[in-house]
């Protein structure tokens, strides 16, 4: 492979980074022929040593992925992190692709769940003043014939009711938060990074 | 050698290499392959992304020979890291090297 071959290839393999950041790492291999060449090393040489170029290009992209889902950790991003250190070969990841995907359903089910009971709260607690209401409120909740009685009960059990299911949304929140962090602290455990900041050691 | 041994430590070697003297790219992949095998590919990502994460700065230089080159400078933090990541290094040869030599005195 001669130089022009490696540069397009490599140019090819880095499509989906942002320009910039294209035209900076271009910058270091055309840098490291030319000094290679006047070393006297022939281009075949130089880029045999250097590699496969669609590999290279896998590493750019799966350092890019991770660091985009340390700025912003969405789905999409941790997502685009995990295929992306497929790509650079640790296949262990779609182990971890699966895992993350079925606790995200747990997590969103569980907040499904916990959004109803704040309805079903929020519509009885509102029923006590609004009689209208009540048809809904009691769709929702099986609410036992003493308890149209007693409104004033009522409103507090109900007013209980809609707390808890917002201490459940919080509760979610805070897993679903633990998820998306654990989940990116392992990718990034992979790509072998070292974080001193946290003393981890190397080895 | 074990693939999962070099990717570990190169990252010890570009700051030990760097911890001494700047260098430029060229350079500093030469120092590498000179004393381990690898694909010299895989240290020009590994150089942005320890740059990335403040591991080191990078200037431009003019030089005789050509166009200007970028030269890599450990910061403080690289050279802390260096720091651990050499005591590290050190103790866990030395803790393989002395099982190692036990290995053999039987």
């Amino acid at each position: 492979m001669n130089k022009q071959e490696f540069i397009n290839a490599l140019q090819i393999s880095l499509k989906g980074l942002p320009d910039e950041e294209i035209t900076d790492i271009m910058y270091d291999y055309e840098e490291h022929f030319t000094i290679g060449m006047e070393k006297g090393k022939s281009e075949e040489n130089i880029a045999n040593s250097l590699g496969e170029p669609n590999m290279i290009g896998k590493q750019y992209k799966a350092n890019y992925a991770l660091k985009q889902a340390q700025a912003k950790a969405s789905t999409g991003n941790i997502l685009k992190a995990i295929f992306a250190g497929i790509g650079v070969g640790l296949f262990n990841l779609y182990f971890v692709l699966g895992l993350f995907l079925s606790l995200l359903m747990l997590l969103l089910s569980m907040f499904a769940a916990a959004l109803l009971v704040v309805l079903s709260g929020a519509s009885l607690t509102l029923s006590t003043f609004t009689p209208a209401l009540k048809p809904l409120a009691y769709a929702l909740i099986n609410v036992p014939l003493p308890l149209d009685h007693h409104p004033v009960g009522t409103f507090f059990l109900a007013l209980g009711i809609t707390c808890s299911g917002l201490l459940f949304i919080f509760g979610d929140l805070k897993l679903a938060r633990l998820l998306y962090l654990g989940t990116i602290k392992y990718l990034k455990f992979n790509l072998k990074i070292i974080n001193k900041a946290k003393g981890e050691p190397l080895i | 050698m074990n693939i999962q041994f070099k990717k570990g430590v190169l990252e010890l070697c570009v700051l030990a290499i760097l911890d001494k003297k700047d260098r430029y790219g060229y350079e500093l992949v030469n120092e590498i392959s000179k004393n381990i095998t690898i694909s010299e590919g895989t240290i020009y990502p590994l150089l942005r992304r320890l740059k990335d994460e403040g591991y080191f700065t990078t200037y431009l230089q003019e030089s005789q020979e050509g166009p200007p080159r970028k030269y890599y400078r450990l910061t403080e933090l690289g050279k802390e890291t260096k720091e651990d990541l050499a005591r590290e290094w050190f103790s866990f040869v030395a803790g393989v090297n002395s099982i190692l030599k036990e290995d053999q005195n039987e």
